[in-house]
């Protein structure tokens, strides 16, 4: 393998929105039950990070209860859940655990396991107690939580290759966050998935599906911090413009024009990073001063004042969560643009250290206040990085409303995008966002964060020679997303197990 | 371990009007009704409780401290509404949480990962220091509410359950948010928490209602999906390789846990427990009228912790557990206290304990307010022998940092409550030992919950704090 052997996989726990969509898929019940699951861990903003997927007890439980309430629910037509008529016993419940089990688990069970779970139906004490029971062992079973892939060996090789249904499981997941579909499964079962060629022509057929828009959604959704936006508070009395409401409508406006880009729009990061436009609702024209546009389906894409607005980093979602409720965040900000787009680890506080942290004193602006990071050294270590960063966004306030005074001063948002391959002087966010779009880092950070979500890990050092390869194909696409996804699926980490992890 | 009565406040004998009224009408526990009659069970058999309560970003030390050390002391402003408890209390300064300084990690903001660990904290899953502001990633070793549910929550149908108020409402990364740890040194996990009352209740009183011959079927039908689940983690894991096979077996772990769980599984009511009202604060928002204008609403930061306590108490006081994390916000909470008037939010004010000195004050002397509300619970319901279920609890009041201004780990003021079944010698202030470590109150407290050790946390503090009897 021309770019080094495959990354560490380790097996891989449905999160709770995978869960939930797989409930979809496999029964057509939409009832959400993953709600009653504990919080998830979210790691770099990603809810299915492997390492921290941990089962403690009340996840265990759950499992369980909500598997009696999924399968209470689908036995109420048995013989629909079946296919075939409970009257005729065990031929159909044999039946039955063979298609079903195919499905649900995501492969062809095999013997053992059939009898095994005609012994779960047996142990019912009726046969609709038997298939509800059987219904809760599938859905409970680790088989069903789990992605287990044991591959094949390749000759001469020290790693695996993953079957076609283990392919089948992880284009599925990758690109739907949920179980394959029929012409997934098809493909699986003649091994339609075990060249590069076969598995992207599934991957492109799948971005075309609505499945895909949604999973895409969800990835923007947790880089971009986006499960923070629904408890934002604000008072009005201090936020004119403000009403409870307007969460709901910011998160649905960054996944709404994230898609839109990426599907019917451009399709690129630039146009991520500078768009001057953005989709929603109609209402959020007046919020931002912009106009509407066009509208379809309830959605309108509002063309905003291009000196104050630029994609996703000037729209209130991310404004409003990296900030704190009564005050901009610039720390919180400027974290964001050097961990989340140039991928930039900061170092720790040095030890022992006594941190005086600003005053805010009336009259004074934020950057004011901050100009102590500067003066003590042992915060400057840290927040040099990060403070004429986040400084840069102080147009906009807690609420993401554009704003020129504060304290009743004229705001300063010079800035520098220091230890970057884009430096020199900026002024404001625009300016910045033009910068963004240059940079390399930031293009290949963009690539890692998909990276990351595509193989629930967080990339290490060993990582980067394969990586660097799917950014070159990235910056050949410029940067067109559907592409890189489709090249994601064909990389030696999605398609090979590395030898120590089996 | 002896029972020493210490009661300062004698539990009376009440009457059934007293009990309808202190548990809201509806909420009663049973072995409250014991109370009534004569004292038969045996003090040295009650089981002992643990429970914590975290409040966050340090206090103002000098409105705080009581006015002396030992039994003659005056309480504090801040500590002033617990005044009717001070005989429940043993107020403890100077202990130092000297784990969160290894290497070099400062308490800047990972203090409440190890506030109940007292151990080192390892590179964690968003990469080498890659991503994240400080060394990412968890806690090496459990936390002390986990360990002693390893010790004792083999007794109860949940080994312990974590609480919390407005705790997962932030972008912050999982180790500014959660104390609670299980597992074991090098493989602990951070334990979720749940904010919502109503998930809450369903969780300790999915049963009620239940008959006992719907019951029994019911765990009969749980053994036979779980013994196959069981056999299809055998399998799995006999084709995959170490560490899947672990991560699969941790997991397999919690299952045959929750099937052992469900001979405990009771009717409900039952002989010691009638099921209080389901709680009506809402976490998540839903639609609403505010100012006469279509809105969304959801509970406050209070009416959400007072339903977190009452459900605390009625889990204890029904015995469905017996360790029990409460955790308010998280480390640097953002909770701005609109109702007290404060000028900021709490942790930019805790930076500036000059300008914000009467803000933060009221704050702390508000989560002293709550503190004293969960005691007043924990007292008006009984153990079994009709002694308020204070006396036989461990109430730990924790703050991940003393001075929050500078993020001091040292000199750390911390309150336990309630006499432990006579463990705890309360109705005192007292200073520690210098140089004395929460490994060492941990590793008391192990002692204290059966299972004798002076090593806790990180192996570099041993030893047990002496003084707490």
């Amino acid at each position: 393998m021309d770019n080094g052997l495959p990354g560490r996989a380790l097996v891989r726990r449905l999160s709770n929105t995978e869960y939930d969509a797989t409930i979809v898929s496999l029964l057509g019940d939409k009832t959400g039950y993953a709600a009653a699951f504990p919080t998830e861990t979210i790691v770099n903003g990603f809810n299915n990070n492997t390492d921290v997927q941990d089962v403690p007890p009340a996840l265990a439980e759950q499992f369980m209860i909500v598997s009696e309430q999924i399968a209470a629910n689908a036995t109420k037509d048995t013989d629909k859940l079946l296919g075939c008529k409970l009257s005729a016993g065990e031929t159909c419940i044999n039946d039955f655990i063979t298609r079903f089990g195919l499905r649900a688990w995501r492969r062809p069970i095999t013997s053992e396991e059939q009898t095994d779970l005609l012994s779960v139906y047996r142990a019912g004490t009726d046969s609709a107690t038997g298939v509800r029971l059987l219904l809760e062992a599938f859905l409970v079973a680790p088989s069903f939580l789990y992605r287990v892939e044991v591959g094949v060996p390749v000759a001469g090789q020290t790693y695996r290759a993953l079957t076609s249904w283990e392919i089948a499981s992880r284009l599925s997941y990758f690109l739907t966050g949920t179980m394959p579909d029929d012409q997934l499964l098809a493909s699986a079962q003649a091994d339609g998935l075990s060249t590069a060629d076969g598995i992207a022509t599934q991957a492109k057929r799948i971005l075309a599906t609505p499945a895909a828009r949604a999973r895409v959604a969800e990835f923007f959704a947790g880089w971009l911090d986006l499960r923070a936006v629904d408890r934002l508070q604000r008072d009005a009395a201090q936020f004119p413009k403000w009403d409870s409401r307007l969460p709901a409508l910011f998160a649905n406006e960054s996944k709404t024009f994230a898609t839109s880009v990426v599907f019917e729009g451009a399709g690129d990061l630039t146009t991520l990073l500078t768009a001057p436009f953005t989709y929603g609702d109609p209402s959020l024209a007046a919020y931002y001063g912009g106009t509407v546009s066009s509208m379809q389906n309830g959605v309108a894409r509002i063309e905003l004042p291009p000196s104050q607005r630029a994609g996703l980093f000037t729209q209130a979602a991310f404004l409003a969560t990296h900030s704190k409720e009564i005050a901009t965040d610039p720390v919180s900000r400027g974290k964001f643009v050097r961990e989340r787009l140039f991928c930039q680890g900061l170092p720790p506080p040095p030890a022992d250290l006594v941190i005086a942290a600003p005053e805010i004193t009336p009259g004074t602006t934020t950057r004011e206040r901050f100009k102590q990071h500067e003066s003590e050294p042992l915060c400057a270590g840290c927040h040099k990085l990060i403070d004429p960063v986040g400084l840069v966004f102080e147009n906009f306030d807690a609420i993401g409303q554009w704003r020129e005074q504060e304290q009743g001063q004229p705001i300063d948002v010079s800035g520098e995008l220091t230890s970057t391959d884009v430096p020199g002087a900026i002024v404001g966010v625009v300016p910045m966002t033009a910068k963004l779009a240059q940079s390399q880092q930031v293009e290949t950070c963009f690539v890692r964060q998909w990276f990351r979500f595509a193989f629930g890990r967080a990339e290490s050092d060993s990582d980067d020679p394969r990586i660097n390869t799917i950014v070159g194909g990235f910056t050949g696409a410029k940067g067109k997303v559907q592409d890189l996804l489709v090249a994601l699926t064909i990389t030696p980490d999605f398609r090979y197990l590395a030898a120590e992890t089996k | 371990m002896t029972y020493k009565p210490l009661f300062s406040i004698p539990s009376k004998p009440l009457s059934r009007r007293t009990v309808l009224r202190g548990a809201g009408g509806v909420a009663i526990s049973l072995p409250l009704l014991l109370a009534m009659g004569p004292r038969t069970a045996k003090a040295a058999t009650l089981p002992k409780r643990f429970v914590v309560f975290f409040s966050a970003n340090g206090m103002i030390k000098d409105q705080w401290q009581p006015s002396a050390t030992g039994t003659g002391f005056t309480l504090s402003p801040i500590l002033s509404p617990l005044a009717g408890h001070q005989s429940d209390l043993l107020i403890m300064r100077g202990l130092n949480n000297e784990a969160s300084y290894i290497y070099g990690n400062n308490a800047h903001d990972t203090s409440c990962a190890t506030m109940l660990t007292a151990d080192r904290l390892m590179v964690g899953p968003s990469g080498t220091g890659r991503a994240g502001h400080v060394l990412d990633g968890t806690c090496h070793g459990p936390s002390i509410d986990q360990e002693i549910a390893r010790v004792i929550g083999g007794a109860t149908r949940l080994p312990s359950l974590e609480l919390g108020v407005q705790s997962t409402t932030t972008i912050l990364e999982p180790m500014v948010t959660r104390i609670s740890y299980r597992g074991t040194p090098g493989n602990a996990k951070s334990v979720p928490l749940e904010d919502d009352p109503k998930k809450v209740f369903a969780r300790l009183f999915m049963e009620a209602g239940t008959s006992t011959s719907a019951l029994d079927t019911l765990k009969k039908n749980r053994k036979s999906v779980l013994d196959f689940v069981v056999r299809d983690f055998q399998r799995l894991e006999s084709k995959v390789g170490a560490e899947d096979k672990a991560k699969l077996d941790r997991h397999l772990t919690t299952v045959r846990e929750f099937e052992l769980s469900l001979d405990k599984l009771a009717t409900m009511p039952n002989s010691a427990c009638v099921v209080p009202p389901q709680p009506t604060v809402n976490l998540n928002a839903v639609d609403c009228i505010q100012d006469d204008r279509p809105a969304k609403c959801y509970g406050d930061y209070t009416a959400l912790g007072k339903a977190q306590m009452d459900l605390l108490v009625m889990a204890l006081s029904c015995d469905i557990t017996r360790v029990i994390t409460l955790q308010w916000s998280t480390a640097e909470s953002t909770i701005f206290f609109k109702w007290l008037n404060a000028r900021g939010e709490h942790h930019l004010m805790s930076h500036d304990p000059k300008t914000y000195r009467e803000d933060l004050i009221k704050i702390h002397t508000w989560y002293a307010t709550q503190f004293s509300y969960l005691l007043d619970q924990l007292k008006s319901h009984t153990d079994v022998d009709g002694s308020p279920l204070l006396d036989s609890s461990v109430v730990l009041w924790a703050n991940e940092l003393s001075d929050g201004d500078v993020h001091n780990r040292r000199d750390l003021g911390w309150i336990l409550a309630g006499k432990g079944n006579g463990a705890i010698g309360t109705g005192r202030s007292v200073k520690v030992a210098t140089n004395s470590t929460t490994n060492q109150l941990f590793a008391s407290l192990m002692t204290m919950f059966g299972s004798p050790t002076d090593t806790f946390g990180a192996t570099q503090w041993k030893g047990t704090l002496s003084g707490l009897t």
